[in-house]
């Protein structure tokens, strides 16, 4: 029994699906029209005193505004690319993702996927990994483009975006294997969707627990058990922010941990979800 | 080695809590020799999908044990040679004729899956329809593609509940048909269905079951030496829930 076939089966069908649902085609359409209107709807052209300072240009009227130093020009354009992939890239990707993911599960599919032989975990896991593959490709997709304008307009060839582009994608998994668990549990897409939107308000909530601290023990220590349970979203946005080369963009960094912290404690959450999803969905009666 | 064994399979529902309880099977044994057609009747909510369900792993046993070819129906390996149509399924609508037998055919492992498709959807006769999508399929189109995803893996087992649902008499014509000519190919099939004279006709042994109890178990030439399949299982209910009653 080919293992790799039946992962790459049920990762081909998410695909073949999200195109069906025409949920796909929507987000690569406004992916694509945000591409075409950076390359064709702004323009650069370099200051003639000094190289390193360029003048913008929005669909042919030049900004009035003075010169601006390359690198400026690119750390916005790449927060920019960063702000509409976290949170409303991650957001389409749930939304996309969950209804895949428990579309699996309705009665009369779900009784002919699991008649064939293969074990719950591997289509539990399998599926999961459908929605990360989607969404990664398109985020990544997003990011290579946006890189390749930006290098193209002004020469630039930090990989930073396509990094933080992997954050992202990572970010995403760990709040889907949230999602995932739910949508198992609820079999509905609107719980599971509400459910990782509460979780992720909860783990922004927990990142100003010092704050919180200050105004009631009680709820500092609240913030605190949050902070450590929950995955670690704002430390991970700013490793993003930090990886793109735009900190100044960054208001409060008080709170942080280390970047390694935060990918090993939200990976850790996401294997727990996945599995606590995989421990019920093996237990369960269809 | 039989095709199927359960031994003493109990199955409770619960509902949320525990407040409700029914109980879908209560103790059945039975056992399907390899090569034969086997029918299972009851009426509704005897509890005939739940012990399908239960030998496929798609829901599990409280108690006792369901066996396919020697496997613990729990393996997911003892599905390899079993083909499955449920009572009630949703095939990929997005998806082309051929391409959603080409989804099943991965999961199975079929090797040189283009040319089994091929071959079941001329057997069902969908061939010309193998480009068309699932979507725009008729009930009994569907239930020929349906047909056709649980013969895939050429199974050694067939477990069909209620195959000819969605079948005009043409269609219910060729599925007893295929019956017969997989019977002498030695598939075992097992076939749930409400249509006793279906079963009457295909079946070499019947089961009876009523609220999760096995009410009776024989040749069909055993059962209908005297009766009809029809006047035996009516008999059968009905002292059930006489006895119930008292």
């Amino acid at each position: 029994m080919n293992r790799a076939l039946i992962f790459a089966a049920i990762i081909e069908d998410s695909w073949r699906e999200s195109w069906a649902r025409r949920a796909s085609l929507v987000v690569s359409i406004i992916a694509l029209v945000l591409l075409l209107l950076f390359a064709f709807g702004v323009s650069v052209r370099p200051e003639e005193a000094q190289s390193e300072l360029i003048r913008v240009s929005l669909f042919g009227v030049e900004l009035k505004v003075r010169a601006i130093f390359k690198a400026t020009f690119a750390d916005a354009i790449e927060i920019g690319a960063l702000g509409l992939l976290n949170p409303w890239g991650i957001f389409l990707g749930l939304f996309i993702a969950i209804g895949l993911f428990s579309g699996m599960f309705t009665r009369g599919h779900i009784d002919l996927i699991l008649s064939k032989p293969i074990a719950r975990w591997e289509l539990y896991l399998a599926r999961y990994l459908g929605g990360i593959v989607l969404v990664g490709a398109t985020t990544m997709l997003f990011c290579v483009g946006v890189w390749a304008l930006l290098s193209l307009k002004v020469g630039m060839t930090d990989l930073g975006l396509i990094w933080a582009g992997f954050v992202v994608v990572f970010l995403f998994a760990v709040l889907y294997s949230f999602a995932a668990l739910i949508a198992l549990m609820a079999e509905g897409t609107g719980a599971a969707l509400v459910a990782t939107i509460v979780i992720w308000g909860l783990a922004e909530f927990a990142y100003v627990r010092d704050l919180l601290r200050q105004l009631s023990p009680v709820l500092g220590s609240v913030a605190d058990v949050l902070y450590y349970l929950l995955p670690k979203t704002n430390d991970l946005e700013m490793v993003a922010t930090k990886l793109v080369g735009a900190e100044q963009f960054l208001t409060d960094t008080a709170g942080a941990s280390s970047a390694g912290f935060a990918f090993w404690s939200s990976g850790l959450f996401a294997i727990v979800m996945l599995a606590l999803g995989i421990y019920l969905f093996s237990r369960k009666d269809y | 080695m039989n095709a199927i064994e359960v031994r003493y399979l109990h199955k409770t529902y619960s509902g949320l809590w525990r407040r409700s309880r029914i109980e879908a099977l209560k103790g059945v044994s039975l056992s399907v020799k390899q090569g034969e057609i086997f029918g299972l009747l009851g009426p509704n909510g005897a509890g005939k999908t739940t012990l399908i369900k239960i030998l496929l792993g798609i829901a599990f046993a409280d108690r006792g044990q369901a066996m396919l070819l020697g496997r613990d129906s729990r393996d997911p390996h003892a599905r390899q040679c079993v083909g499955y149509l449920p009572e009630e399924y949703q095939l990929p609508e997005y998806l082309k004729a051929w391409r959603a037998l080409d989804f099943f055919a991965k999961l199975y492992g079929v090797h040189e899956r283009r040319s089994r498709i091929e071959e079941l959807l001329h057997l069902v006769g969908l061939a010309e329809r193998r480009n068309s999508k699932v979507k725009e399929f008729s009930k009994g189109m569907r239930q020929r593609l349906g047909i056709a995803q649980a013969l895939l893996n050429n199974p050694k087992v067939l477990i069909l509940d209620e195959p000819t649902a969605n079948l005009d008499p043409l269609g219910r014509k060729d599925v007893k048909d295929l019956l017969i000519r997989l019977k002498d190919q030695g598939t075992t099939v097992f076939i749930s269905s409400h249509v006793l004279t279906e079963i009457e006709r295909v079946c070499d042994r019947v089961a009876i079951l009523h609220k999760g109890q096995l009410l009776t178990v024989g040749t069909v030439d055993e059962l209908t030496r005297e009766k009809s399949l029809e006047d035996v299982f009516v008999e059968l209910v009905r002292a059930a829930q006489e006895t119930e009653k008292l």
